[in-house]
């Protein structure tokens, strides 16, 4: 990544300078004071800010070259102005796109952006620029490339569109999805379906790869898929139908276990903690949650119709995933609180328990899930409440992940300006320009990380379908599944 | 593996053939143009479809619009009196050597499949009635050619340029409870007159679409359902919108108009998309329509949808297998390695987990029962209007010392044309289509086209005097203004001033005359020293000498005579004045 851009810092060498400005110039004067050795450090720091800046300059394009933000103020508005100008049909992009960014760096060459100027433009900053965001795929460019099923296609627009939103559920409809393909799949004549079907597949998984990425449950599935379609290879003399009817087993079975069972299980042991009379704390929306609230409040009516426990549900701007729960929630019959999450340390007193779900568990036990959810761990174990978190092993990665910042996802920011019941109407793009009033355009970076990471020792227990685990258990049972899937 | 993957593609890509089926095909249907007046009646009369609009025929616009979004099956309902000119025409323009890829099928009205119940019946109701057929037993005619959700769009429509197929059908792909996505659009005023006045209701935050009332007919009061406030009280009303006929829908509710008699449909925009409307939020309806349009365990994606986060657990069809604790629950999965015995079939295995992921508690039949209240479908709406003229000229532009830059804008915004949806199913719309595309020849940006225009206009004229090396097939005495479109073949005499006219293939303008603002289609004839003013003159017209001819519309074939005053008039062969 650095080798490359460095070739391509000599050639333009105005650009190459811009992004220097904040860093080389402390050490400018030093230098006079003549520290040789720092000097050096130096050198290699500005080489590589003129690598950033060079990524940048490719990025801003030939004309904006001026966009730095101290050294003329014109120059910064003309380029703001003309980008605006240029991109004004994709609405939203323009409002914050000349912001004096003294660097816009691409994103690693090998992400292939679908299309659309928008999010990127706006979230594009020094810290955020590598994440991946959710844009609006071109469904006609993929339909007429003529590679994708059509419910691929349809998947990849209900994904990126926050209908199918959560792991679970974007992983079942990936799987599932997967699942019709093969079914439709006639392997040609002169091929091998083990070897025809995952290049077959790869330009679909490419292409949900950029309507959202797949997270790490996801991850695990495709190579689970992978793995099984190589294993036909090693079984030898099958019909193809045969090897399809295997497959599209293989994959009915994969969900019902890895999912669907496990989240029985899960609810079957983590209802086991709540007790009658507990006050329960959820964040956000998840699946595994709601139903382990629900299934403990049905048996708790079933053995005592006196008994039961409340909830309070957390939530947080600008999804508001909490609201679905509650209602699911309420209208089982559970007394439920629904808070916003600045009011949780007040609520956090008569709180019995925190139950989290999550996207992903990282094999240092952090918990990679919904934003806020750290902020909600902390204060819980500030509070002396215990934080269990309810994942199943499918979504146990192997990396380690120190950060929300190395790894994220940028969201949509279309409603984080505006209040939730004013949303953009017809097709006609919700520009920024409009809702901020025009207030600011230029120096106004909204920005929406989907996800958070909760350390480890923020986190009393692990709930997964084969137990309540410590979250260092974590390479443990990935070392056990490993073997298993 | 890998490398093995590696290898194989070199030589697998190119042998890899294109996935061939696809979510949406397009059903476009063709009518006679009952509101074209004079170009309707009379000999020769050309379909709706190919009206010329700078001498490319309307439904050029739509199927390229089709196209543009990806879709690939394309079916054209056409009645037979056209069906000729029509096939024609589209397997001209797109052959498969232009097209590869696309499927286009041209049938005939009359070729559908027979109506199930009372043949007899329904050709006593064709010859009795209107003696044409509603679309919507056209559509249920053709139901077995409709294999896939399908977008029904009209053959007269011209897109604005915001608002790609594409973005209707993300539209309907992202809402999976969505049966119907219809478009409706803000009209422009000149056409505002010519179109039904309707009154709508609907749902700016969830964009449902409520109500569709024709303002015709209607009495003094306004009647609306407590059912349909309460369950939407944000819910607006509106008359300035009107049907784009442009409806995005789901398979099934071709199933929901075979349960219909035949003869109680009529028309898909009058009669049945109201109907589906009103469905969508009046529970009874709804209900009973439901198992038909959402027929259980079609969607692949409804036990993902049952998981998702975003999904509403109160109005969705989904959620109700969301808790779905089964009694087998205390049942310990094993994880299993390998998948199980050859005996139990793939769709047996996806049945299975699919049911238990079903099965509803009896303790949660109380809440089951409450969830059938939920309808699990609504029609959804797509509104279009021209994007205002841009505002950030206006905003404060951050710092000053751009203004310069801002100059400029202004001076682009100037010439700003609101796009609007325009479609040529009445004179009005047909002028006003003419008149966008005669714009588009004069703006500021196609000035270069128009540079180059003229020069192939030169071009077409010099290789015509060397290929006949006689006249010269424009007299470069005459005047042509480069907001003027001139079709190939056509003779221009000397002196003739041509301005801001749109003039077909093989026409004839003879010496001296003036035409402004005109459109003339295909081989007409205009005689020496006629003057022609905002008029449209069809194909094989004919206008005599010194005639004075003035915001006139004549149909196929119509002449008239030799020095005719003629002002305000709409004619069709044969007819006099």
């Amino acid at each position: 990544m650095v080798a490359e851009p460095i070739t391509e810092s000599s050639k333009p060498p105005t650009q190459g300078k811009q992004p220097k400005q904040p860093k080389p110039q402390n050490p400018k004067p030093e230098k006079g004071g003549g520290e040789k050795v720092k000097s050096a450090k130096d050198l290699k720091k500005e080489k590589r800010a003129a690598a950033v800046a060079a990524r940048g300059g490719e990025n801003a394009g030939a004309g904006h070259e001026g966009g730095r933000p101290t050294l003329s103020v014109t120059n910064t508005g003309a380029a703001g102005e003309s980008r605006q100008a240029s991109f004004a049909p994709s609405g939203s992009a323009s409002a914050s796109a000349g912001g004096p960014g003294p660097s816009k760096p691409q994103r690693p060459a090998h992400f292939s952006e679908p299309s659309g100027l928008s999010l990127s433009n706006i979230q594009q900053n020094l810290f955020f620029s590598h994440l991946p965001h959710q844009d609006f795929p071109d469904t006609s460019a993929a339909l007429i490339n003529g590679k994708l099923h059509p419910l691929i296609v349809r998947l990849g627009v209900l994904m990126s569109s926050g209908q199918l939103r959560g792991a679970n559920a974007r992983t079942m409809g990936m799987m599932s999805a997967f699942r019709e393909v093969i079914r439709d799949y006639e392997c040609p004549d002169q091929a091998v379906l083990w070897k025809d079907l995952p290049i077959y597949l790869s330009p679909m998984i490419a292409w949900l790869e950029g309507c959202r990425p797949k997270g790490v449950g996801g991850g695990n599935a495709i190579r689970w898929l992978k793995s099984e379609i190589n294993r036909l290879g090693e079984q030898g003399d099958r019909s193809e139908a045969e090897q399809k009817d295997y497959l599209v087993e293989a994959i009915g079975l994969y969900l019902r276990d890895r999912i669907e069972f496990a989240d029985k299980v899960i609810a079957d042991n983590a209802k086991e903690k709540i007790r009658n009379g507990d006050t329960v704390v959820t964040y956000a929306r998840s699946s595994v949650v709601e139903r382990v609230l629900l299934e403990a409040h049905r048996d708790m009516k079933v053995s005592d119709p006196e008994a039961g426990f409340k909830v309070v549900v957390v939530d947080s701007r600008p999804l508001l995933e909490g609201r679905q729960s509650l209602e699911a929630l309420s209208s089982a019959g559970i007394p439920c609180t629904y808070i916003l999450l600045p009011l949780l340390s007040s609520i956090l007193p008569q709180a019995d328990l925190v139950l989290l779900g999550g996207s992903a568990l990282h094999s240092d036990g952090a918990l990679y899930s919904r934003s806020g959810t750290a902020i909600v761990s902390m204060l819980a174990k500030e509070h002396r409440v215990p934080v269990v978190a309810c994942v199943e092993t499918y979504k146990f990665g192997e990396k380690v992940v120190l950060d929300g910042v190395a790894t994220n996802e940028l969201g949509s920011v279309d409603n984080l300006l505006s209040i939730p019941n004013n949303l953009s109407f017809g097709i006609k793009p919700n520009d920024l320009s409009s809702t901020t009033g025009g207030v600011g355009k230029h120096n106004l970076t909204p920005l929406h990380l989907v996800y958070d990471v909760t350390p480890p020792s923020l986190i009393t227990a692990v709930c997964t379908e084969i137990g309540f685990i410590p979250p260092s258990s974590v390479p443990t049972v990935l070392g056990k599944s490993s073997s298993v899937v | 593996m890998s490398t093995s993957v590696m290898f194989d593609q070199s030589q697998g890509v190119s042998k890899r053939r294109a996935v061939d089926n696809q979510d949406f095909m397009a059903v476009i249907l063709v009518g006679y143009g009952e509101n074209l007046y004079p170009f309707n009646q009379g000999t020769n009369v050309v379909s709706k479809a190919l009206l010329p609009i700078g001498n490319v025929p309307v439904i050029n616009s739509v199927i390229d619009w089709v196209l543009a979004a990806g879709l690939r099956d394309v079916l054209i309902i056409v009645p037979p009196s056209f069906y000729t000119s029509l096939a024609e025409h589209v397997t001209e323009h797109y052959s498969m050597a232009t097209h590869p890829k696309a499927r286009i099928d041209i049938k005939r009205t009359t070729e559908g499949e027979k109506d199930d119940e009372g043949d007899e019946d329904s050709e006593l109701g064709v010859k009795g009635g209107t003696g044409r057929e509603g679309t919507a037993r056209l559509v249920r005619r053709f139901k077995n050619w409709i294999r896939t959700d399908f977008v029904l769009l009209p053959c007269d429509l011209s897109p604005p340029s915001s608002l790609s197929l594409t973005s209707i059908l993300d539209k309907h792909r992202s809402s999976p409870d969505t049966v119907l996505t219809s478009v409706f659009y803000e009209p422009t005023e000149s056409v505002k007159d010519g179109e039904e006045k309707v009154l709508v209701a609907l749902d700016k935050d969830t964009s449902e679409l409520l109500l569709i009332q024709p303002l015709e007919g209607m009495e003094d009061d306004l009647e609306l359902r407590m059912a349909l406030i309460s369950s939407h009280p944000t819910l607006s009303l509106t008359t300035r919108l009107s049907d784009a006929h442009i409806y995005v829908l789901r398979r099934t509710v071709l199933d929901l108009l075979s349960t219909r008699r035949s003869k109680d449909l009529d028309s898909m925009r009058e009669q049945v998309i109201p109907w589906l409307i009103k469905g969508g939020w009046q529970k009874g309806l709804g209900r009973r329509w439901a198992p038909i349009l959402n027929p259980p365990r079609k969607d692949p994606f409804a036990a993902a949808l049952a998981r998702s986060t975003s999904t509403n657990p109160s109005s969705s069809p989904y959620s109700t297998l969301s808790p779905g604790s089964s009694p087998t629950s205390d049942h310990i999965p094993l994880p299993r390695s390998i998948p199980g015995s050859a005996s139990r079939s793939g769709s047996g295995s996806q049945v299975d987990s699919l049911q238990n992921s079903m099965i509803i508690d009896p303790e949660e039949d109380v809440k089951a029962s409450i969830k059938k209240d939920v309808v699990g479908w609504k029609c959804k709406v797509l509104v279009t209007a021209p994007q205002p003229p841009p505002v950030e000229s206006q905003q404060p532009s951050g710092k000053g010392g751009n203004k310069q830059g801002q100059g400029k804008d202004k001076g682009l915004q100037n010439v700003y044309e609101p796009d609007y949806l325009i479609r040529a199913n009445s004179l009005a719309g047909y002028w006003e289509l003419n008149r966008k595309f005669i714009k588009t020849l004069s703006t500021s940006s196609g000035a270069l086209n128009n540079l180059s225009n003229i020069s192939q206009n030169k071009q077409i004229q010099q290789s015509l005097e060397d290929a006949t090396g006689t006249l010269p097939a424009i007299s470069p005495q005459s005047q042509i203004s480069p907001d003027s479109l001139i079709g190939e073949g056509t003779r221009v005499g000397e002196r003739a001033s041509i301005k801001k006219c749109i003039i077909g293939r093989h026409c004839n303008i003879g010496k001296n005359a003036k035409l402004t603002g005109c459109v003339l289609w295909d081989f007409v004839t205009v005689e020496e020293n006629a003057r022609i003013e905002n008029t449209i003159i069809c194909s094989n017209g004919r206008i005599g000498e010194k005639s004075q001819i003035k915001d006139c519309e004549f149909g196929t074939g119509f002449e008239a005579k030799p020095g005719a005053i003629l002002k305000g008039e709409r004619l069709v062969a044969g007819q006099e004045a």
